[in-house]
């Protein structure tokens, strides 16, 4: 895998000084070979220049380099991304080897808003991860490779759906509007989607974890920067590359459930009864799941061309989850270039990203009706005349009761999508020290949305008599930015830089939607609407929408290295956007942040680097939608005027011409440290943040108001936490056989101070069946978050009914009432985070393993909230079967502390065990590595639901054909609802190959 | 290569800039699939489009949850029963069943809100037209057509509120002072409801 190392910077820095030479003087040439200090082994692309000159030179495939030498030089410089850099005096000698040692952390490249300093002038929280740190395994979105590996970095997909979005939350939460994510820069240009990248194109990944790092990027930067760097071609050599792999699926944890003849002894209706007791015991979860198969390729072309460097890559992606019908195809293709013009003073670097998804979504209801179909019933019964309005499917005329075969098989949803981003950049070298940097970039998107819905399918279709929906979207974001920056070297190791810039970016978005029922034929499906009957009926809809919002901002900072000892950052963004009104447009994001070695001030021993460091920022949230500072006027339903239907329009939202961005201050103080020859390595970091000024929806009283609604800054939220990382290189060391573990810690809390009601609100209703205007949680000014909120279950009476407690004590039993007889019962907030990464090598094997566990968070086990007791409701609805489950329960489901279960858990995330095959040296291979990997492959829970993973926030609930919303609920952490796929472990088998 | 002064150079980044000069600041809000108060309320269909929302409130009569689940279910003309956990819905179907209703269930609320939000939806209406009708940016008789049938509309739901809820306050007129709370006048509901 070094050569992967290849495509870094150092690579085309020592192009750019080897071009810029100046052949006049008297010189020599000196040659010599870059190995591993380790293993032996070579280093292919390491950069070689000579000190105080331009000069310099790559190592070739073996090694090799060779070099001008000026008359007067004396030294030469190593440098190879993960090694420590070398100074080598230069003698008479005109060869010279060097073995470079890894794990020298200090010189590595991290990457910053607008910009790379060296680790060890980092002045803020920044993780920075390569991809041997990645997780392993069938990884198709980039998120999913840091899942665990970042202290404070939250991200959860619970369960393991292919077209599942993975929440990213950055120490705790940092806003209450849905949909709020980090800011992810791809080389550079911000505001990118993160599906654009191929994980196989990624070079490296930094988090700017707190204020004063995300600040320079002011407004979108509340929840965190995540910074994409993408592989690039170096010069020296033409490389190719091919990485594959095949990848199974299979269901890792379901539900037990009641079998025929137990369901129908308990009370449960038998729908086969021509056959005996029990005869016909359908197995729904096992027929609404399969074996998902993936297979995954990629190929790169790599390279140099005069004063220029290219790369290629094509990715293929085939991946199907547990889910029958659930899975998506893409095609994603990568370009990015590197070129030198007007005597290397201008280069000129650029790319293109085109990605193609294709996702068919299944339904992940039919997980739900899965568990709580009647195991008595047959799937299809085409001879009874009873199903053939339904296709000849098993359904029975019951609320909130569908048979999931049918729901798969006779329905339809998926998407296309397309996404592209161009982008091109030249930075000029005006004077020595001083670039300017011109950088345009777009990103387009297009995406149609489609769901088609049976004559005959009892879900959502037969009620409309077939229904189709089709939608068209499109989106465009165009970007400007010109930097410009200024260094100024005052002695040999300090230095002061001055970054000067100004940003324009503009978001353009429309779509058409139209739905119809009343299908002619279902041969249609939802490609021919205009077909449907429902249009010439009036009850066909269509709408579509337009929209525009700009940003546009000027930032400075100026950083300070004092003989690298002390460190210094400081500035400024101020960032406009047209979401607020003509007052409130501005903002100003300011921060500020220090750190010293200490090591260079103690004498201390086996200590390479102990650095103390603190910083102060601030950033900003703008509203997730347009307008909301002003008086809109909606559109309502229809009515009928004169002969005609005609839309109504009245006004949804008052004006407020002083809303404002929303705020967020933080402190943070951390340490990093590297002991015992880079081998101990860590950081520690504290943080106290208060996000203010969070815009809500405020309901206000009609009149004076024209609307009951009003957008307002009033909510204020406060996390503090703590972060550990801590790496070990090579614990333990023998001839053969090295282990490196390394852990991730974080903990935080969140405090919700104000969310702009000075009552308790009950939110997050269970729902149906049975469980309308029960609530599973509250809020309150200053509470924490993620309380679970409910009546004490205290057993079962002998009646069958469930006895509570009498929490205040009053005589009487109102469980209903939230101030009454409900207490906290749960808790949805973790209390802290942990990864356990090892690194285990035997001869030419690799093993890595990842243990992951999340602590101290309850979840709401939905399934059991509403499908454990035997009530009557159990002729209808089949059992979850947990430890749970006690046959004497017979009065009603409701939600009660016993529904509350401590979702602790420890994972094996991944394991990979790779073998890398020694190749002869007149081999037409780099490398070749073969490696199989597992994902999940278990789970130390006491959890008996889907999946222990925390819920951020609360899909809301959905019955009979409903639909969960797709926007998180943040106030209602720690709820496993309906709406989770089901949980897969996974298998992959995979080759690299190189040449 | 002949060397261009620094000044040349820096002006030519500098440029790039000023292509973008008279819009590099610009951050006015463009709108197009919304309409606001400055540009709605001045054509006739737009009166229309207006009036409809006082209409189409009542597509909510029925629904289940508000209105008609408070005055249905408590009668014997419609019946929730609970079998088992199934529609137990935190007791509320029998709290309106027996009468015990709550002020916390949500029918109560719901049913408040779609009544109200109709009498205030009225007298927007009624306030918006009066002044267009004022300003003369209206046809008189267009205007008087309106406002009569708001009035009507109403009044029927502070039929429907006196029915359900008694005497609750009476509220006619929109341009009320920031932080007005009505209230409720006995005398003035006996008069109604018993003449």
């Amino acid at each position: 895998m070094k050569f992967l190392h290849t495509f870094t910077k150092g690579g085309m820095l020592a192009v750019f000084l080897l071009l810029l030479g100046n052949f006049a003087l008297a010189q020599r040439t000196v040659t010599g070979k870059v190995t591993d200090a380790e293993n032996g082994e070579a280093l292919i692309g390491a950069t070689v220049s000579v000190v105080g000159t331009t000069r310099g030179a790559v190592t070739d495939i073996d090694g090799n380099y060779s070099v001008e030498v000026p008359e007067g030089s004396t030294q030469l410089r190593f440098a190879y991304t993960g090694y420590a850099e070398e100074v080598v005096p230069l003698g008479a000698s005109n060869s010279v080897d060097i073995a470079m040692k890894p794990g020298s952390v200090l010189d590595e490249v991290v990457v910053v808003g607008y910009g790379t300093v060296k680790s060890k002038e980092v002045t803020s929280a920044v993780a920075s991860l390569k991809p041997k740190d990645f997780n392993k395994g069938n990884i198709s979105d980039p998120a999913q490779l840091l899942q665990g590996k970042i202290a404070g970095v939250t991200i959860s997909r619970p369960g393991s759906d292919p077209n599942g979005e993975f929440t990213i939350r950055l120490r705790g939460l940092s806003s209450l509007s849905s949909g709020v994510s980090p800011l992810i820069v791809v080389d550079g240009i911000p505001g990118v989607n993160l599906n654009l990248i191929d994980p196989n194109d990624i070079e490296s990944i930094d988090v700017l974890k707190d204020g004063s790092a995300a600040a320079i990027y002011g407004t979108r930067a509340s929840a965190g920067v995540v910074l994409i760097t993408t592989k690039k071609g170096s010069a020296g050599r033409t490389t190719a590359t091919y990485n594959g792999f095949v990848a199974f699926d299979q269901v890792s944890r379901r539900y037990k459930t009641l079998d025929a003849s137990t369901f129908v002894a308990l009370g449960g209706n038998d729908l086969s009864p021509e056959d005996g007791p029990g005869d016909t015991n359908t197995d729904w979860f096992d027929e609404v799941t399969t074996t998902g198969k993936s297979n995954v390729h990629n190929l790169s072309l790599a390279g140099g061309i005069a004063n220029g460097s290219y790369r290629v890559s094509f990715n293929y992606r085939n991946v199907e989850g547990i889910l029958r019908e659930s899975g998506f195809k893409q095609y994603n293709s990568s370009l990015s270039f590197t070129q030198k013009v007007l005597n290397n003073r201008l280069t000129i670097d650029g790319g293109l990203l085109i990605t193609s998804r294709n996702q068919t979504f299944g339904f992940l209801d039919a997980f739900r009706y899965a568990i709580v179909a009647n195991p008595t019933a047959k799937i299809t019964d085409p001879g009874n005349s009873e199903y053939t309005r339904y296709g000849g499917y098993v359904e029975k005329d019951l609320f909130d009761y569908f048979n999931p075969v049918a729901i798969i098989e006779q329905n339809q949803q998926n998407a296309k999508g397309n996404r592209l981003m161009g982008n091109a950049r030249a930075t000029y070298q005006v004077i020595p020290n001083l670039t300017a940097t011109l950088s345009l970039a777009q990103e387009r998107f297009n995406y149609d949305y489609g769901e088609f819905y049976s004559k005959q399918s009892k879900w959502r279709g037969i009620g409309r008599n077939g229904l189709g929906i089709q939608g068209t979207n499109f989106y465009v974001s165009n970007l400007l930015e010109a930097t410009s920056e200024y260094t100024v070297k005052f002695q040999e190791t300090s230095n002061l830089k001055i970054l000067g810039g100004y940003s324009w970016q503009q978001f353009d978005y429309n779509g058409l939607q139209a739905t119809a029922g009343n299908i002619i034929s279902n041969e249609f499906a939802n490609n021919n609407l205009g077909a449907f009957l429902d249009f010439g009926r009036g009850l066909g809809t269509v709408s579509s929408y337009k929209g525009r919002n700009r940003l546009i901002a000027f930032f400075g900072r100026a950083s300070l290295n004092i003989n690298d000892t002390y460190f210094g950052s400081l500035g400024v963004r101020r960032e406009g956007s047209s979401r607020f009104g003509p007052d409130n447009r501005w903002g100003v994001f300011p921060f500020v942040s220090g750190g010293v070695n200490l090591e260079k001030l103690l004498s201390l021993n086996n200590v390479e680097q102990l650095k103390l460091r603190a910083g102060y920022g601030v950033t900003g949230n703008q509203p997730n939608q347009n307008s909301l500072y002003r008086e809109v006027y909606s559109q309502g339903p229809l009515f009928y005027y004169n002969g005609n239907y005609v839309p109504s329009f009245g006004p949804t939202q008052n004006a407020n011409p002083g809303l404002k961005w929303e705020e967020k201050g933080e402190f943070n103080v951390g340490l990093d440290f590297a002991f015992f020859n880079y081998k101990l390595t860590g950081s520690l970091d504290y943080y106290n943040r208060l996000t203010k000024d969070l815009i809500i929806a405020l309901a206000v009283p009609v009149p004076p108001n024209f609307a009951p609604t009003t957008f307002d800054n009033v909510a204020s939220i406060r996390n503090k936490g703590f972060e550990a990382l801590l790496n070990y290189a090579n614990l333990v060391e023998t001839e053969n056989f090295t282990w490196s573990p390394g852990i991730v810690f974080s903990k935080y809390s969140i405090t919700l101070e104000d969310f702009g009601r000075a009552d308790t609100l009950a939110i997050a209703e269970v729902g149906a069946p049975g469980q309308n205007g029960v609530y599973y949680t509250i809020a309150y000014n200053n509470a924490p978050l993620g309380q679970l909120w409910g009546p004490v279950r205290t057993g079962v009476n002998d009646d069958g009914s469930i006895a509570y407690e009498d929490i205040n004590g009053d005589g009487n039993l109102d469980i209903d009432a939230f101030n009454l007889d409900q207490q906290k019962i749960g808790n949805g907030v973790p209390s802290f985070e942990l990864g356990f990464n090892n690194t285990v090598t035997l001869g030419n094997f690799e093993l890595n393993f990842f243990l992951r566990g999340v602590f101290g968070h309850d979840l709401a086990n939905e399934y059991r909230v509403f499908y454990e007791n035997l009530d009557p409701t159990a002729a209808t609805w089949n059992k979850v079967d947990t430890k749970y489950f006690d046959e004497s329960a017979t009065g009603k489901n409701r939600f009660n502390s016993t529904h509350i279960e401590k979702a602790t858990f420890l994972r094996l995330d991944n394991a990979s065990l790779g073998y890398n095959f020694k190749l002869p040296t007149d081999s037409w291979f780099t490398n070749a590595r073969v490696y199989l990997s597992g994902q999940n492959l278990f789970t130390i829970t006491g959890y008996t639901g889907v999946d222990p993973e925390p819920r951020l926030g609360d899909t809301g609930a959905s019955d009979n054909g409903g639909r969960f919303s797709t926007a998180l609920n943040p106030l209602a952490p720690g709820i496993d609802r309906r709406s989770t796929y089901f949980l897969a472990r996974t298998y992959s088998f995979g080759v690299n190959f190189g040449f | 290569m002949k060397k261009f002064p620094i000044l040349g150079k820096l002006l030519l980044p500098a440029l790039f800039l000023l292509t973008f000069n008279n819009s590099c600041t610009n951050l006015d809000e463009a709108l197009f699939d919304t309409v606001t108060s400055d540009n709605f309320l001045r054509t006739e269909e737009e009166f229309i489009a207006a009036l409809g929302a006082a209409y189409t409130g009542l597509y909510a009569l029925g629904n289940h949850g508000a209105y008609f689940s408070v005055q249905e279910c408590s009668s014997d003309e419609t019946m929730i029963p609970t079998r088992g956990g199934d529609w137990g819905d935190g007791g509320q179907w029998i709290n309106a069943h027996s009468h015990q209703l709550k002020p916390t269930d949500p029918n109560v609320n719901g049913a408040w809100n779609f009544l109200y939000g109709g009498v205030n939806t009225c007298n927007r209406l009624i306030a918006q037209f009066t002044t267009l009708k004022e300003s003369g940016s209206v046809d008189g008789a267009l205007a008087d057509k309106f406002i009569a049938e708001l009035r009507v509309l109403r009044a029927m739901y502070y039929f429907w509120i006196m029915d359900t809820f008694g005497n609750a306050p009476l509220v006619t007129r929109f341009d009320v002072p920031e932080g007005f709370l009505p209230n409720n006048s006995p005398c003035r509901y006996l008069q109604i409801r018993y003449g």
